[in-house]
């Protein structure tokens, strides 16, 4: 969703309209709901006290994904939320079960998605998901495009992996073996 | 939202990305916390012509 600011659409309602996609980047940072919504919140207060920096006719969108994800690792630093999945937590809790008609759960994909560093994350979903361009991305993440396209491709060489979605690679695996999969990985 | 991405050719790839904008709009679309609903409701209320927004000029 395109949100320029013109004269007839005020800072606020731009804000307010972009609301849902902050709440979804929030939500593939945080991998939760509530936390979500909070970081949500302390981007559009920070928004709102920053708006004189806010060029009008540029990116909002780009630019309050930005404090987002400032906001998100700023966070991190301070209280430690995020913990990656380096001990396999996230993955000992999934169990993908690829149904034999090849429909995936969302739910399996959402567990599966979790279990990615944040970095990936970010990249994938606001390449894959937000409909970002590679530039947009790299510009959020504070990094070069290549890094971006990098992060992407791992994410979803990685998510391939875990969901058995390669074609040569058919059969069922359990929360154990998924485990030892991302621990070899991340070893 | 652009087109997909031209570095997306195969099909688990192409299922990934299906599977990830499910997820984006389950999380865009789910019950949202009472405190950012209010935030939210203040911001539409300023938004409003005469209310202070930005639209005022």
């Amino acid at each position: 969703m395109a949100v320029q600011l013109m004269a007839d659409i005020s800072f606020e309602e731009g804000v307010v309209q972009l609301v849902p996609d902050l709440r979804a980047f929030g939500r593939s940072l945080t991998r939760e709901h509530a936390r979500a919504d909070d970081l949500v919140q302390d981007t559009i207060v920070k928004a709102l006290s920053n708006k004189d920096k806010f060029k009008e006719g540029t990116n909002l969108r780009a630019w309050l994904f930005t404090i987002l994800r400032n906001t998100f690792y700023s966070g991190k630093r301070k209280q430690k939320w995020e913990v990656e999945d380096v001990d396999g937590v996230y993955t000992e809790r999934l169990s993908v079960k690829p149904a034999q008609d090849g429909v995936m759960e969302l739910s399996d994909f959402r567990k599966a998605f979790e279990t990615l560093p944040s970095d990936q994350r970010e990249s994938l979903m606001l390449v894959g998901a937000a409909g970002m361009s590679y530039d947009e991305a790299a510009e959020i993440c504070g990094c070069a495009v290549g890094t971006v396209k990098s992060r992407v491709n791992r994410a979803r060489a990685r998510l391939a992996d875990l969901l058995h979605m390669r074609e040569d690679e058919p059969g069922l695996t359990d929360g154990a073996t998924l485990a030892a999969m991302v621990s070899a990985r991340t070893a | 939202m652009t087109g997909q991405d031209p570095d997306m050719n195969t099909d688990s790839e192409q299922r990934i990305e299906a599977n990830l904008k499910k997820v984006y709009e389950e999380s865009m679309n789910e019950p949202m916390s009472d405190q950012l609903a209010n935030l939210v409701a203040q911001l539409r209320e300023k938004a409003q012509p005469g209310n202070g927004g930005a639209a005022d000029g």
